[in-house]
This record gives C-alpha cells, sequence and structure tokens, in this order.
C-alpha cells in the first residue's frame, strides 16, 4: 500500500509560494483571449459529456457575454431555447466537475495526511481564493445581473422618453426586467477560478496520483482558465467571454482596488471602479480627495460606498465643512474576534449638506478593519447613542434587559438573535 | 422558508462578500433580509472583512440593522 504523504520536503515547501504566485499570474491575467485554445478545451469538455463541438460565440466581456445569452433567448422560440438550455450547465457541471471533484478528492485523501491537507489548503488556495473567487467572481457576477438591468433600462428609457407614455414604458420595463431576470444564466466556467486548481496540481507535483481521466479533465480546466475568462455553456451553443484588459488590486492577493482608476476594465469598455474591494461609482475613485466636495456623501446612499466616501475626504473634514455637531457620544467595552475588551466610540452627529435636510448620523469604528468608520443614518428624534442603536436595531427601550436579556451577536449590520429571546442585553455579546 | 445550500445569513450589493455559517450541520432559511440559522450545534460565521464569530447552539433569527433616508425620510434595512 501506498504511503501518505505526511509532510513536505523543504525544496517542495520553497515551492509552494513559487505555485501559488504562478496561478495568481493565471487568474489575474489580462491578455487577450486565446480563442483556439480556450474552444479546444470547451470542445473537449462537450466530448467528456458526450456532446459534439459547440458552436462559439465569442465576447469581449461578462457584461456582452450575458447580453449575448439574452439576444439569443428573444430571439428564439421557449421550445428552442429550452432545448438548447436543456441542461447542459447540470450535465457539465455534474459529468465533469463533481466527478472530477470526487476522483481528485478520493486521490487526495488516499495519499495526503489531514494536517499536510490542511496546510496546503491553508497555503495555496485560500489567497487565491479570497482574491480571485470573492473578489473578483463573487462581485461580477452579482454585479451582472443589476448593471445589465440599469444599462438596458437607461438606454430604453433614454429612446422612448419623449414618445411613449408612462404607463406604456413602465410595463416595456416590467416586461424587460422579467425577461432579463430569467435569462440570465448562473456563470458555470470560471477562469479566474485557479485557486482549487493550484491545490491539485500542486499536490500532484508532490506525488498524488490521479487517474488518467481526472488529470485530463484538470488539464484542460487549466487550459481554459489560461486562455479566457468565463464561459456559458448550452447544447450546441457556447458564449465565451475574454478575460479584462485592466485588473488592479491592492496588493498581491488582495481585493479589487484603484484610487484614480478603474479597477477593472474590459476591451469592449465595460468599465468597473473599486475601492478596498467595494464597487463604487466612477466619480469617487476617479476624483482626487482634495477635489471631493464632502457634501457629496449625501450621495453615497450605499453604507459601504458611504465607508469608501469617508475613507477617502477624511470623517474630521466632512464634519468640519457640513458644520456638523456633536450631540452625544458614549464609549462601550465589546468582545470582538480579536479583543475581550474592544474600546467602542460611537458618536451621534448632526450635519447639513446645504440642503436644509438634516442629516443625523451614528459614528462608529470598524471592530474588523483598523481605522476605518462608519457613518449611518438615524431620525433625528434620536438624541442619545442608546436610541438611535435602538432604531438601527428595530427594537424599543423596553426590550432592552441587561440582567436577565438574552445574548445576542452582530456581524457587519447583520443581527443575529436566539430565536425564543424575548428582551435582549444592551449591547451585543461579540461583534465583528 | 426555504432552505438556502450556499449557508448565507445575508450578502452585499457593493463587495460581493457574504455572512456565512460554515458548520456542517448548519442551515439558513429563507430569503432578503429576513433569514432563519438552526445551529445544532453552534456554528461560526465568516465574512470576508470581518473576523469570524463563534455562535452557541440554538436557532437564531436573522437580520439587518436599519437606516434612515434623510432625503425621504424612508426606514429599510442597511443596504451594503
Amino acid at each position: 500500500m501506498k504511503t501518505k504523504i505526511e509532510r513536505l520536503s523543504s525544496e517542495q515547501e520553497a515551492e509552494v509560494s513559487v505555485w501559488r504566485d504562478r496561478y495568481w499570474d493565471i487568474g489575474t491575467c489580462t491578455d487577450p483571449i486565446d480563442r483556439a485554445k480556450a474552444a479546444d478545451a470547451i470542445s473537449r469538455m462537450y466530448g467528456f459529456i458526450g456532446k459534439e463541438q459547440p458552436i462559439f460565440v465569442w465576447c469581449e466581456s461578462p457584461f456582452t457575454s450575458s447580453l449575448a445569452v439574452s439576444v439569443l433567448r428573444s430571439s428564439l422560440s421557449i421550445s428552442l431555447w429550452d432545448s438548447l438550455q436543456d441542461s447542459l450547465r447540470d450535465s457539465l457541471w455534474d459529468s465533469l466537475w463533481d466527478s472530477l471533484s470526487i476522483s481528485l478528492w478520493d486521490s487526495l485523501s488516499i495519499s495526503l495526511w489531514d494536517s499536510l491537507w490542511d496546510s496546503l489548503q491553508d497555503s495555496l488556495s485560500i489567497s487565491l481564493r479570497d482574491s480571485l473567487q470573492d473578489s473578483l467572481q463573487d462581485s461580477l457576477s452579482s454585479l451582472l445581473r443589476s448593471s445589465l438591468r440599469d444599462s438596458l433600462r437607461d438606454s430604453l428609457w433614454d429612446s422612448l422618453q419623449d414618445s411613449l407614455s408612462i404607463s406604456l414604458r413602465d410595463s416595456l420595463w416590467d416586461s424587460l426586467r422579467d425577461s432579463l431576470r430569467d435569462s440570465l444564466p448562473d456563470l458555470t466556467v470560471w477562469g479566474s477560478a485557479v485557486w482549487w486548481l493550484c491545490f491539485y496540481r500542486f499536490c500532484g507535483y508532490i506525488g498524488v496520483r490521479y487517474s488518467e481521466e481526472a488529470a485530463l479533465k484538470l488539464a484542460l480546466y487549466e487550459q481554459f482558465a489560461c486562455s479566457a475568462f468565463w464561459a456559458w455553456p448550452y447544447a450546441e451553443i457556447c458564449i465565451v467571454s475574454a478575460r479584462p484588459n485592466c485588473l488592479r488590486w491592492t496588493k498581491k492577493y488582495g481585493v479589487l482596488h484603484c484610487d484614480g482608476g478603474p479597477a477593472v476594465q474590459f476591451r469592449d469598455g465595460w468599465t468597473l471602479w473599486y475601492l478596498n474591494g467595494v464597487r463604487v461609482p466612477q466619480w469617487l475613485a476617479e476624483t482626487k480627495d482634495v477635489d471631493l466636495a464632502p457634501a457629496r456623501i449625501c450621495q453615497c446612499k450605499n453604507a459601504e460606498v458611504r465607508r469608501e466616501f469617508v475613507r477617502k475626504v477624511g470623517l474630521d473634514r466632512i464634519y468640519h465643512a457640513l458644520g456638523a455637531m456633536l450631540i452625544h457620544e458614549q464609549t462601550v467595552t465589546l468582545a470582538t474576534p480579536y479583543s475581550e475588551a474592544w474600546s467602542c466610540r460611537y458618536r451621534l452627529c448632526e450635519m447639513r449638506c446645504g440642503d436644509n435636510v438634516r442629516r443625523r448620523v451614528l459614528e462608529m469604528p470598524n471592530p474588523s478593519l483598523p481605522g476605518v468608520l462608519h457613518v449611518e443614518y438615524v431620525p433625528v428624534q434620536c438624541e442619545t447613542v442608546e436610541q438611535a442603536m435602538n432604531f438601527r436595531l428595530n427594537r424599543s427601550e423596553e426590550d432592552v434587559d441587561d440582567d436577565a436579556g438574552a445574548d445576542w451577536f452582530l456581524h457587519g449590520d447583520v443581527i443575529i438573535v436566539p430565536e425564543q429571546a424575548g428582551r435582549l442585553k444592551r449591547w451585543p455579546a461579540r461583534i465583528a | 422558508m426555504k432552505k438556502r445550500t450556499d449557508k448565507r445569513l445575508a450578502e452585499g450589493e457593493a463587495t460581493g462578500h457574504a455572512h456565512v455559517a460554515q458548520a456542517e450541520d448548519a442551515e439558513v432559511f429563507g430569503d432578503g433580509f429576513e433569514r432563519r440559522l438552526a445551529a445544532p450545534t453552534g456554528t461560526t460565521i465568516s465574512h470576508e472583512e470581518h473576523g469570524k464569530i463563534s455562535l452557541p447552539v440554538g436557532n437564531y433569527r436573522i437580520s439587518r440593522q436599519r437606516e434612515i433616508d434623510p432625503d425621504t425620510e424612508e426606514i429599510g434595512s442597511v443596504a451594503d
């Protein structure tokens, strides 16, 4: 029986960072698409599930790829579309990736001790996954739907606003929105999902033996990852997106970020702006901090975008420019994942953005991001930090019982309360 | 409430980040801002930007903090 690999040799240990960097480079590559290589990889994947080589529709970004799917869907009869869709995603996933992962997993469990497995996952996969999957894939895929809808809505409205009645516009928009919501597919083949490729390929390098079929499927996946960005596989048709031509990060293995320009740009012009991993409007990313008018904080309806505005402009400058008044402040000691006694200073302030609207905000530090401050709007009737907190938590003072109340938790803006709890303690048992 | 396969308690619009229950036997139910979490052996909650917190055994109500829009005075869950 083959001996399990218990630890890496010093030579192999030295290779870990080399491999991780190699796959970071693959996942963040901004070269033009290599159509021949991508088509070959996808055709052979189709072959694995008994499908003919599809017709390829090449697009320059996930955005135009989604448009292509929508156009395709709207131009085909429902029955033809259904047959095209025909669960190829499920087939491809079930037949190719599920079987592949089971096969790879089996090989690994035979060959690697758990401790080495965990350690390799930590050192090889986590940083890649956090950056490439969480920062890039997840944000792009959630954005695609809203962005596509917004663009179509705007252009449609622009073209129709002079000639159609409001009711007709609304009904057109509604039907278009509904059609898009139904037609946008899940993204299924990710060129940038290299974090797990890196893990399995490295395990192969240190001696884990995969079946011939699993090794070939891995190689095909890697061939795709090295040549294109994402693919939408359907029966007979496969829509493939090219890679971006610009990707900017806070640092290697960091989050998407560019202060002064786009963080993500594709060759067809689809552009996204990010500050510290938060998707922000173009004006916030591209305007110099000293040129940003503090009153523009009023335009930041999203709490994370507002956080980045505050981080870029500076809260002192905002308060000074907007004549902020301190209404109340309170410092409480809370438990965080990093400290059992974190001193958290809440400040209740009121400011005006030159429009005579009273804006009362509760300011608080982020327990997980040192130095980062949040300001969130509360009603002007709130006179104390405790009242502001009660509003934010949707509770009244009668719901608070610091002696017999239940423990509860705050994770970002997410409130976690025991289901049967009546009264609650005033402050969370733990905050992150 | 429908059981979620992603075990997400909430997700952010501007970042794509999510608050996720990590325990194998943890179950999350529902959509939108109101969800339920069942953690028969307790669970940790993770998020890309926030530190992990551990929850003891139990069932939980999940909701989002509220915010007011000073321009319209509409009250809603914090959009992030």
